[in-house]
């Protein structure tokens, strides 16, 4: 009855996925084509996995599948994913996504948790010699892995050196080895790849999911609480720690334009399912992960934190909700008279 | 003259699809052959007929009259006779049918039958000396039993409405003019065209509870509306603003248009009286000026548009025309139509075309089914928050989305449900195209339903209980009055001695014969 605009579900959904193509393509150039190979294996499974327990629950997978969900779910996975991993751990991550984190929940919008980053935390714990294995930024050096050779080293076949003389850890981890073994800031600079603002390669991949990141913004597709009050929260903290103690704790520029902060403050942490709802909620809830990135990265066990710091606010999310309610019409004025 | 205007939260721009009919002269069409009063329009609901079948009737005469004082009475909008009195489809997003007057009009009575326009406007003081002859109560006893409820669509009795206003002093008289939603014109072109009469109508209301400031309110999408009612009110002995607000809606709902003008909030759960303001639409206004000099409503103006309409337009219709004869009218030749009542935001669609048009009817919508947009289809709500973003009543519209799917409704009590004015904003913008006011309206009737169960559980428990009461009261007085008398009885016998005695001993005597009985069986 009620005419809707033309904004629907799969134009959202698409318009994300459009955004993403800046940090697919900055993957590839600095990485290789390891992920637009995860993307092409992943994406397939998750429609499958999605099909599959739509037929078990009895609904149509079709209608399902054309709200691009799935898709993107598995698109933003496979830009986390390290991108030599083998298939079937990416594949692995995908179905956990998929069938764990959002079927079993009940499909799109029941889910508590964002199912990529379930996917891949469970990877993450499961391998985390391969997760945490990067191939180095070749890109700036004008010499990437090809393509024929990066489908045969993920997908195990052919002859191929071994994994890990070609891989080593990202900046993020290297640096966070050398700060835990007590090197300064200055020392572990010397010992870890560093590019112009950040972990060289690094810093061009979050600067072009920036640039996806504001499309979103400029076309209203997300709106601006999530990303701006995550990455002013890692930024606040980071300054802080950084001009407290520079000699061990790393500058804000560094926190923001290292490991996966573009790719979630834009892309992860605004999924509207998983996030808080109200507008100051919604803020909350970014600073909340903007925090716990930097807690967990300097102080965790983990060298990089967006997916935990993710998780941890989405079991938050409801609470925030609750707490951050608006006022009603009728309601914030007690001045009336 | 400029005030600061506020904004209400949220609000939308649907598209205005007002062209098709906002330069389109109000056209007054005559009363067809057959007239179909709806006995009960608005809220209320005690009408009982006071003509029977095969009385003539003249227009504006009664037809029925009214139980409780928040109904009103029906008239006959023209010369005739009563053909029928039974149960006939009406607008209602139920679809049910209910009691209605079927008036057989007479042949010769279509050119008798002056239109209230046609009589000249009384002027400024000339209508102060008419209301100033009459006392306050018999000019709101007019504007009642003139049939005048809320021709906003709310259908409330509008002096119900006044008589709450003489009580509590009204600071600020509100007329909206606003016409918020997509496709209607009516208004428009009434203040366009009669500004006069809507002006004088203010003026009884303002004759009637004394307001400090009176504000008109137009959305500035109706330019030549605003420069009529302000020309008008120049001429007008009140003080009257007309004010002139931003196009968006729902700016034209009460709620919305007080926080607009007056920058105030009605509480949650309450009225505009509560902070001193009455509001009134301003085809209610005009329909105040006639009934004051007792004529009384039989005729509104209704916007007929639509793809299905080829002559679109703003039409006077007597009330209890049929649809089926505006359809025929406005040049409706595919019969395979979708009539929505109402706006698109609002609207319902009409079951049955035969039903009439009621007081509340503002707006029709014909659409060729053909050229119906298939349903978009329904997906999971993403809880991206794009509803609450709208929502004028700051409402969590997923939120009780949720509560209302799963059946919750205590929970979406818990939300404001009952806050909700189905401005529809939510579903217009929701991505997965959920149709979120049906949900509520859903809601709100269980809620009703339960609530007015539970009202006539009370209500028979009370019952109950005065009736156990009662019944222990009586006992207790029985036992009382009973051992009053056994305490004068004994009184008296003492005094006697005598026939107590008697007594006594014929009670003893037959129970040795019955004894004697017994042993004699037994032996
Ligand atoms: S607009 Fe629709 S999809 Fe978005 S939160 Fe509201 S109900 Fe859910
Ligand atoms: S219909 Fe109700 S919930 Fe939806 S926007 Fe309007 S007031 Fe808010």
């Amino acid at each position: 009855m009620i005419p809707h605009n033309r904004s629907t579900t799969t134009r959202e959904m698409g318009m994300v996925i459009l955004a993403l193509l800046p940090g697919f393509f900055a993957l590839t150039w600095i990485f290789g084509p390891g992920a637009l190979v995860h993307a092409a294996i992943m994406v397939p499974a998750a429609i499958l996995a999605e099909s599959m327990i739509l037929l078990i629950r009895g609904r149509s997978p079709a209608s399902t599948i054309s709200d691009l969900s799935s898709i993107l779910t598995a698109l933003l996975l496979a830009a986390a994913l390290p991108p030599l991993l083998p298939w079937w751990m990416a594949i692995m991550g995908v179905l956990f996504a998929i069938i764990l984190a959002k079927q079993l929940y009940g499909g799109l919008g029941q889910n508590p948790f964002n199912p990529a980053m379930v996917g891949y935390v469970i990877l993450l714990i499961s391998f985390p010699l391969e997760m945490t294995s990067w191939l180095p930024p070749s890109g700036i050096e004008g010499a990437t892995m090809g393509l024929s050779q990066t489908v045969q080293i993920i997908l195990g076949i052919g002859e191929h050196q071994p994994l890990d003389t070609l891989t080593g850890a990202t900046p993020l981890d290297a640096m966070k080895t050398a700060l835990d073994q007590g090197f300064t800031i200055r020392e572990s600079q010397e010992m870890v790849p560093v590019g112009i603002m950040a972990g060289a390669g690094w810093e061009w991949v979050n600067l072009a999911f920036l640039a996806g990141g504001l499309l979103l913004l400029i076309t209203g597709t997300i709106s601006w609480q999530i990303p701006v009050s995550m990455l002013v929260a890692l930024h606040l903290t980071a300054f802080f720690f950084n001009t407290v103690d520079p000699a061990n704790f790393t500058t804000p520029l560094y926190h923001l334009l290292s490991g996966g902060i573009m790719l979630g403050a834009f892309f992860i942490a605004t999924d509207p399912v998983t996030a808080s709802t109200t507008p100051v909620g919604r803020i909350w809830f970014g600073a909340g992960i903007g925090v716990l990135v930097y807690i967990i990265r300097t102080w965790g066990g983990y060298p990089d934190a967006v997916a935990f710091s993710v998780l941890l606010m989405n079991m938050l999310a409801p609470l925030i909700d609750h707490f951050t309610r608006p006022a009603i019409y009728g309601e914030q004025r007690g001045d009336n008279e | 003259m400029s005030r600061p205007l506020q904004r209400f939260h949220g609000g939308i721009h649907p598209q205005e699809r007002k062209e098709r009919t906002r330069d389109s002269s109000i056209v007054t069409i005559s009363p067809p052959e057959k007239i179909t009063v709806i006995l009960n329009q608005g809220i209320g609901g005690t009408n009982r007929p006071v003509v029977s079948v095969g009385d003539h009737v003249k227009r504006g005469e009664r037809l029925s009259k009214c139980f409780n004082p928040i109904s009103v009475p029906v008239h006959s909008p023209c010369d005739g006779v009563v053909s029928a009195i039974e149960k006939r489809p009406f607008p209602h997003p139920s679809g049910m049918n209910t009691l209605a007057i079927i008036i057989q009009r007479n042949e010769k009575d279509l050119t008798s039958s002056p239109n209230y326009h046609d009589t000249t406007v009384e002027s400024s003081s000339r209508l102060q000396e008419i209301i100033g002859g009459l006392s306050l109560e018999e000019l709101v006893s007019n504007i009642r039993t003139g049939g005048v409820i809320g021709l906003g669509g709310a259908g409330f009795p509008t002096a119900v409405k006044i008589r709450k206003g003489e009580q509590l002093p009204i600071k600020t008289l509100i007329i909206n003019g606003m016409e918020c939603e997509p496709c209607i014109t009516c208004d428009d072109r009434l203040m366009r065209e009669r500004p006069e009469e809507i002006i004088r109508g203010i003026e009884i209301i303002d004759h009637l509870l004394h307001p400090e400031e009176i504000m008109i309110g137009i959305e500035d999408n109706k330019p030549e509306a605003v420069q009529a009612m302000k020309a008008a009110a120049a001429d007008s002995r009140s003080n009257i603003e007309v004010i002139a607000a931003p196009t968006l809606y729902p700016s034209g709902g009460e709620k919305q248009l007080i926080k607009i003008l007056t920058g105030k909030e009605v509480p949650s759960g309450g009225l505009s009286y509560d902070i001193s303001i009455l509001c009134q639409n301003v085809a209610t206004t005009y329909a105040i000026y006639h009934a004051a000099l007792e004529l009384p409503l039989t005729q509104r103006i209704v916007t007929v548009t639509g793809n299905g309409v080829e002559r679109a337009g703003n039409y006077e219709i007597p009330l209890g025309t049929a649809v089926d004869d505006i359809l025929q009218l406005c040049g409706v030749t595919d019969k395979d139509v979708q009539i929505t009542v109402g706006g698109p935001m609002m609207g319902f669609p009409l079951h049955d075309s035969s039903s009439p048009i009621t007081k509340t009817v503002n707006c029709l919508i014909v659409e060729k089914s053909t050229l119906l947009q298939p349903k978009p289809q329904q997906r999971s709500c993403i809880r991206c928050a794009a509803c609450s973003d709208v929502c004028p009543a700051q409402l969590l519209p997923q939120q009780l989305y949720w509560a209302a799917q799963s059946r919750d409704f205590d929970q979406t009590e818990e939300l404001n449900l009952f806050d909700c004015i189905e401005c529809g904003c939510c579903n217009h913008v929701c991505p997965s195209h959920i149709p979120l006011v049906e949900y509520y309206r859903h809601a709100k009737g269980v809620l009703r339903t339960q609530q007015s169960e539970k009202q006539k559980a009370d209500r028979a428990r009370n019952r109950h209980e005065f009736r156990d009461a009662r019944l222990l009261h009586e006992k207790e007085e029985k036992a009382r009055k009973l051992a009053k008398k056994r305490a004068a009885l004994k009184a008296k016998g003492k005094q006697s001695g005598s026939k107590g005695g008697d007594k006594k001993e014929a009670i003893r005597a037959a129970i040795e014969r019955a004894k004697a009985k017994r042993r004699q069986r037994e032996e």
